[in-house]
């Protein structure tokens, strides 16, 4: 099989793709969250889906989401996070930072190689 | 913050927090086995898929509970349960050790509970910080004006002022009740307006009530129109009689508010326009002038300075309060200056100036009393506290190095030295947590005990766990529980694990010097202790035994103002001859005197006099004066040095007479013969109205017994005008109380109108005088030997342990052949030399402390070294005492013995 093998979410990137994800979605529960960034990334991104909660839980604590008890789609009783003014704006910063981070590393690898003498 | 308060309320719902995070984890497997199952997998390769995409559900787990709370804290809390679990084991060590700081901590929590109630509880009215009084400028007391410039006053500063007298005796009668005695104060008609006070029943006074012709009404307090009338209702519209005058109750005021002074209850008020009908006659700076007579309607006199002034000042509204004051002063200055009939006077008198302070507790005679004596119960509190928490890091210091193997152990296992330090400091947590406790519950016994030795007769809010105390409790707990750690965690700093298993406690020197230093510490302060203590006490009982000038035993004493009582100047003279004849008619009584401030009864009076000798050392001063009917100072016990005591010739239209005390003599006299010796009221001489000196009676000690005796003259009661005569002494023969009783229901009978003040020897007037002094000097000395007991039980805990700590090289010694008396000797020469340097660090200390001015101003006299010196050396017979055990138990230490325990 020549498929390339799927990546681990990057340290730290996480925080973002729930935020980003429940920007897009609205209130979601967890299976969903996970679902969403699996399928958008076209599955080249893998998660460990069991490190989400304690991710959300965390940022529930900083105040970027809140979450409540409601019915899924097949009538489960399933828990909705959705995203906070703050949350809003803390995201907007984590894009930027992130689009830095990357055009940064762009940069860098993108350069034209040198001759070696 | 806000990340932290949210894993705070976590840690307290981590159980809910779990259960959810199970009910997510079932619904997130459960859609996954969908999703699979969908994909064609069979039920079992779904549900391993499902797993499999869902990873390590422990970790996660784990990961929840972590973050639902905060690791310190988790971890804090377990070493809390351990410590607990350890103390619980050694219940007498943990008695013992929570007792000491018991005693500390109860001790402090008093002093400061006292502190508050005196010095800086509030007022009971809204935003009692923007009060301010007027003083002084170089004096520490309140300054008192005309009521014209209250009024002004009130006019100018817009937030509110007001003037008042302060609680002053009114006698009061209703529905034909026998005459009592009840506090009350005059206030200006802004008063209640300014405190922002509003009633529980009925109104307060207002600008109305205090006008010319206003009908007389009062205000009582929530207390006495409870207990007069039932209810606060009960009272609205009742007519009482206050010194004869009838008065309404139009209000009453809610019950926490009880005085403009601390320590105080009034419970009537009425509007200063009441003081002529009310015969008011209380503290005032009167200033006579040749040019007219001063009104006697004190509202209408600028020339009578009589009321305090207080004002609200609300902060940052720029408004200053000083130029508000001197624009309503400016009137009253004016009037004044006019009756100065010398430039001196003038320009002297327009120096004065004023200043103005915050007051949100309002007034306090007890402030300024209680500070030096407060200060000074709060030195030893802290003595005792440190003296406590010494001690408990001792005995701490010493369970840690009976566990040196066990710490040794877990040191060498790799548990860092902060976690086993964390340990020791979580056993002080408990300990001073617990002394906190138990300390609170001896503080709510002792603070009724030390409100009465230190505030005699005076109404001190009570002891409440409110946050304030609670504050200090807790911060003096925290800090307690630091300092006793600190030993125990220098210790494990410094142990190390390989020597510590090796059973030589890892001790290298630094347990036993800490050891050593908390133990000489304690010496120490005991000996300054006891030297304070001694010193405090000598003094009161030097000054007890001292005579005061006065006979102190078989003389009965009473106040009474025949002004509140409704007699007016023509009748007054009558009354007093009724009350004398009433008195001397009772049996045993030997003889009456009577005055008008007497002797240690709270008043005192002067006036300015002129000299008409030229020799005389002074011109014109300022004199403390009496005005006492013949036989007052026989009555007394007063000694007549020189000349003759008053009599009855000395009347109205004879050559007007005065007896002067020896110290008046002799500072304005000096060799001189005072008999003889003319002087008078005026600037010049006066055939008519100047007195002749005919007598000179022995100092004594009339206005405090730690004060000079005063230089006093005393005029004849029958030659003044007018005398509010108001003390009156009785000489008794044979057993005091009989003869009390008599005469009061005598008088009782006789007078119902006149109310006396409690009747007492001027022996007992002396022992009240000194009441705060007494209460210092017990505290102190239960205080000092509760320092010695703590002391000698540190050294015999400190040193037993010393002696476990060599036990080994001791052992071994006597082994390989030492002699045991020998080793017995060494131990108590280690102990005699501990002693011998803590009890010199506090010989050093008494010597040293009181060269210290602040320290110095504090106490009453030097230390007494020599004290000091029997201190010091019952601190280091104590040491041998309590080193005697552990050296006998050394010369028979047992090696054989001492390797099979191992």
């Amino acid at each position: 099989m020549s498929e390339l093998p799927r990546l681990e979410v990057l340290q730290g990137t996480l925080d973002l793709l729930i935020l980003k994800t429940l920007d897009s979605l609205g209130a979601q529960h967890g299976y969903g969250i996970a679902r969403r960034i699996e399928q958008v990334s076209a599955d080249v991104l893998s998660l460990n889906q069991g490190t989400l909660y304690p991710a959300l839980l965390r940022l529930e604590q900083q105040g970027f989401i809140t979450s409540e008890w409601g019915v899924s789609d097949n009538n489960r009783k399933a828990r909705f996070y959705a995203l906070t003014r703050s949350g809003r704006a803390r995201l907007t910063a984590e894009i930027g930072n992130w689009r830095r981070m990357t055009a940064a590393v762009e940069g860098i690898i993108g350069a034209p190689s040198g001759a070696r003498a | 913050m806000m990340t932290w308060l949210a894993r705070l309320r976590d840690r307290v719902r981590r159980r809910e927090i779990k259960a959810a995070f199970d009910e997510e984890m079932r619904f997130h497997l459960e859609q996954l086995e969908a999703d699979h199952r969908a994909r064609g997998l069979s039920p079992e390769e779904a549900r391993r898929a499902a797993q499999r995409d869902f990873g390590n559900a422990t970790r996660a787990r784990e990961d929840l509970h972590e973050r639902a709370g905060l690791p310190v804290m988790d971890e804090f809390i377990r070493d809390l349960r351990h410590a607990w679990r350890g103390l619980v084991r050694r219940p007498l060590f943990t008695a013992g050790v929570v007792g000491v700081l018991a005693l500390g901590l109860g001790a402090a929590a008093t002093i400061h509970g006292l502190a508050q109630a005196i010095v800086f509880s509030p007022l009971a009215v809204p935003d009692p910080d923007e009060l301010h009084i007027v003083l002084e400028s170089d004096a520490p007391s309140p300054v008192r004006l005309s009521h014209a410039t209250a009024v002004r006053l009130a006019a100018e500063v817009p937030a509110g002022a007001a003037g008042f007298t302060g609680p002053t005796r009114f006698t009061v009668q209703r529905d034909g009740q026998p005459a009592g005695r009840v506090m009350g104060e005059l206030v200006t008609g802004s008063f209640f307006r300014m405190m922002r006070l509003s009633p529980v029943a009925g109104r307060l006074l207002e600008p109305a009530d205090d006008l010319p012709g206003a009908p007389a009404v009062a205000v009582a307090s929530h207390a006495w129109a409870t207990v007069q009338f039932g209810t606060p209702q009960a009272a609205i519209g009742r007519e009482i009689w206050v010194n004869r005058q009838r008065v309404a109750i139009v209000g009453v005021l809610p019950p926490e508010f009880r005085s403009t002074t601390v320590g105080r209850q009034s419970d009537l008020w009425l509007a200063t326009v009441q003081q002529t009908p009310l015969r008011y006659s209380g503290n005032a700076w009167t200033t006579g002038g040749d040019d007219r007579p001063n009104d006697p309607d004190w509202t209408r006199e600028e020339r009578v300075s009589w009321l305090n002034l207080m004002m609200r000042v609300p902060a940052g509204q720029g408004f200053a309060p000083m130029p508000a004051l001197l624009a309503a002063y400016a009137p009253q200055r004016d009037a004044l200056l006019g009756a100065f009939d010398q430039e001196s006077d003038r320009v002297e008198f327009t120096r004065r100036t004023f200043r103005i302070e915050p007051a949100p507790g309002g007034f306090s005679s007890l402030r300024e009393g209680f500070r030096s004596t407060g200060l000074l119960l709060g030195g030893l509190v802290a003595a005792v506290l440190v003296l406590a928490c010494a001690n408990v890091s001792g005995l701490l210091l010493v369970r840690i190095l009976s566990r040196h193997r066990e710490l040794g152990v877990r040191l060498a296992l790799g548990s860092g030295r902060w976690r086993v330090g964390r340990l020791a400091l979580a056993e002080a947590l408990i300990l001073s947590a617990g002394g906190a406790l138990t300390g609170w519950i001896l503080a709510t016994w002792l603070y009724p005990v030390a409100t009465g030795l230190l505030a005699p007769g005076q109404t001190v809010a009570e002891l409440t766990l409110s946050p304030g105390p609670l504050a200090v409790m807790a911060a003096l707990t925290l800090g307690s529980a630091l300092v006793c750690g600190l030993g125990p965690v220098v210790f494990i700093a410094r142990l190390e694990p390989l020597v510590a298993l090796a059973g030589h406690g890892g001790l290298r020197g630094a347990a036993g010097r800490i050891g050593r230093a908390l133990v000489g510490a304690q010496l120490a302060l005991a000996v300054l202790l006891v030297a304070v203590a001694y010193t405090l006490g000598g003094e009161l009982a030097r000054t007890l035994t001292a005579d005061p000038g006065f006979a102190r035993e078989n003389v009965l004493s009473s106040t009474f103002d025949a002004a509140s009582a409704g007699y007016g100047p023509a009748d007054r003279a009558a009354l007093i001859d009724r009350i004398d004849a009433e008195i001397r008619a009772v049996p045993g009584v030997v003889d009456t005197g009577f005055s008008v401030t007497g002797i240690l009864a709270g008043s005192v009076s002067s006036s300015g006099i002129t000299f008409r000798d030229p020799r005389a050392r002074i011109r014109s001063q300022a004199m403390q004066g009496d005005i006492v009917r013949p036989g007052f100072f026989r009555a007394a016990g007063r000694t007549l040095l020189a000349g003759r005591d008053f009599s009855p010739d000395d009347r109205a239209g004879t050559p007007p007479v005065a007896v002067v005390s020896a110290a008046f003599a002799r500072r304005v006299f000096g060799d001189l013969d005072p008999i003889g010796q003319r002087f008078g009221f005026g600037s010049e001489p006066s055939a008519e109205e100047d007195m002749t000196i005919v007598g000179v009676v022995a100092d004594a000690k009339l206005n405090a017994i730690r004060e000079e005796a005063p230089a006093i003259f005393y005029r004849a009661a029958a030659q003044v005008p007018d005398a509010p005569i108001g003390f009156v002494a009785v000489r008794v023969e044979g057993p005091v109380a009989p003869v009390q009783r008599a005469i009061e229901s005598a008088l009782g009978r006789a007078e119902p109108a006149v109310v006396f003040t409690l009747w007492r020897t001027l022996d007992e007037r002396v022992l009240n005088d000194l009441g705060p002094a007494r209460a210092a000097s017990k505290v102190a000395g239960t205080f000092a030997g509760v320092a010695l007991i703590l002391a000698a039980a540190g050294v015999a805990a400190s040193l037993g342990y010393l002696v476990t700590l060599r036990q080994r090289e001791l052992a071994l010694r006597i082994a390989i052949g030492a002699d045991p008396g020998r080793i017995r000797w060494a131990v108590l020469v280690d102990a005699i030399k501990l002693g011998a340097i803590g009890a010199g660090i506090g010989l050093l200390a008494a010597w040293l402390l009181p060269l210290i001015p602040a320290v110095g101003a504090l106490l009453p006299a030097r230390l007494n070294l020599g004290v000091a010196l029997v201190a010091a050396a019952t601190a280091i017979l104590a040491t041998v005492v309590a080193g005697w055990s552990p050296a006998r138990r050394a010369s028979r230490a047992d090696l054989l013995v001492l390797l099979k325990s191992e």
